[in-house]
């Protein structure tokens, strides 16, 4: 086998991986965008809710008693 | 044949960029899943454990305005919800912030950190009773 041959059956078969390898990195790169337009949903601070409730409800009792 | 062996290194390179960013992507994506599931799942149950303390303080202010405790009574009364209350809110807000730093991970591409608080995470909720989605 000449070595033009040798090179051109590299080529065909190096032509589609690369091909390959641009869609993936294309496809990555349009993940990544979703992604970073997708924020993970946050737990809430519920806790900071039934902490003021608490506050409110002992500055009403503290109000009851001046009366 | 210098030509075919420079060719050669060139395809095993981009095949293993190709497998590299498959993998990457592939377990983003499970991490960023699970941090998602688990916030549906958490975030009601913190919410719903809140209102029940909530819920029970305001049965006490009720008979509180009505006279039929004191303002010291009830006081006491709120001090023993409040008790067990803020402790199951502590175990949440650690909960919290460890979402909240496995989604920063995620969102930052640190995908080995992300995993590692996904995996405190998931202690931390089946401590607290949790089932693990």
């Amino acid at each position: 086998m000449t070595i033009s041959r040798q090179v051109f059956e590299f080529a065909r078969i190096i032509l589609p991986e690369l091909f390959s390898l641009g869609v993936e990195l294309f496809e990555r790169h349009k993940g990544d965008a979703a992604a970073a337009a997708r924020e993970i949903t946050r737990i809430r601070d519920h806790g900071k809710k039934l902490r003021d409730v608490d506050a409110a409800n002992r500055a009403e009792l503290d109000e009851l008693e001046k009366k | 044949m210098r030509l075919i062996c420079v060719l050669l290194a060139f395809t095993a390179y981009t095949s293993s960029a190709v497998v590299l960013t498959a993998c990457g992507a592939s377990a983003e994506m499970r991490t960023r899943t699970a941090l998602e599931t688990l916030a549906q799942v958490v975030d009601p149950a913190y919410e719903a454990a809140m209102a029940g303390c909530t819920a029970q303080e305001a049965v006490v202010m009720e008979r509180a305005r009505a006279g039929a405790l004191s303002p010291g009574e009830a006081r006491a009364q709120l001090d023993a919800i409040m008790g067990p209350c803020l402790q199951v809110s502590a175990a949440f807000e650690r909960i919290r912030k460890l979402h909240d730093q496995a989604a920063i991970l995620v969102e930052t591409g640190q995908l080995a950190q992300a995993e590692q608080a996904l995996g405190e995470l998931r202690k931390a909720w089946a401590l607290l009773g949790g089932v693990n989605p």
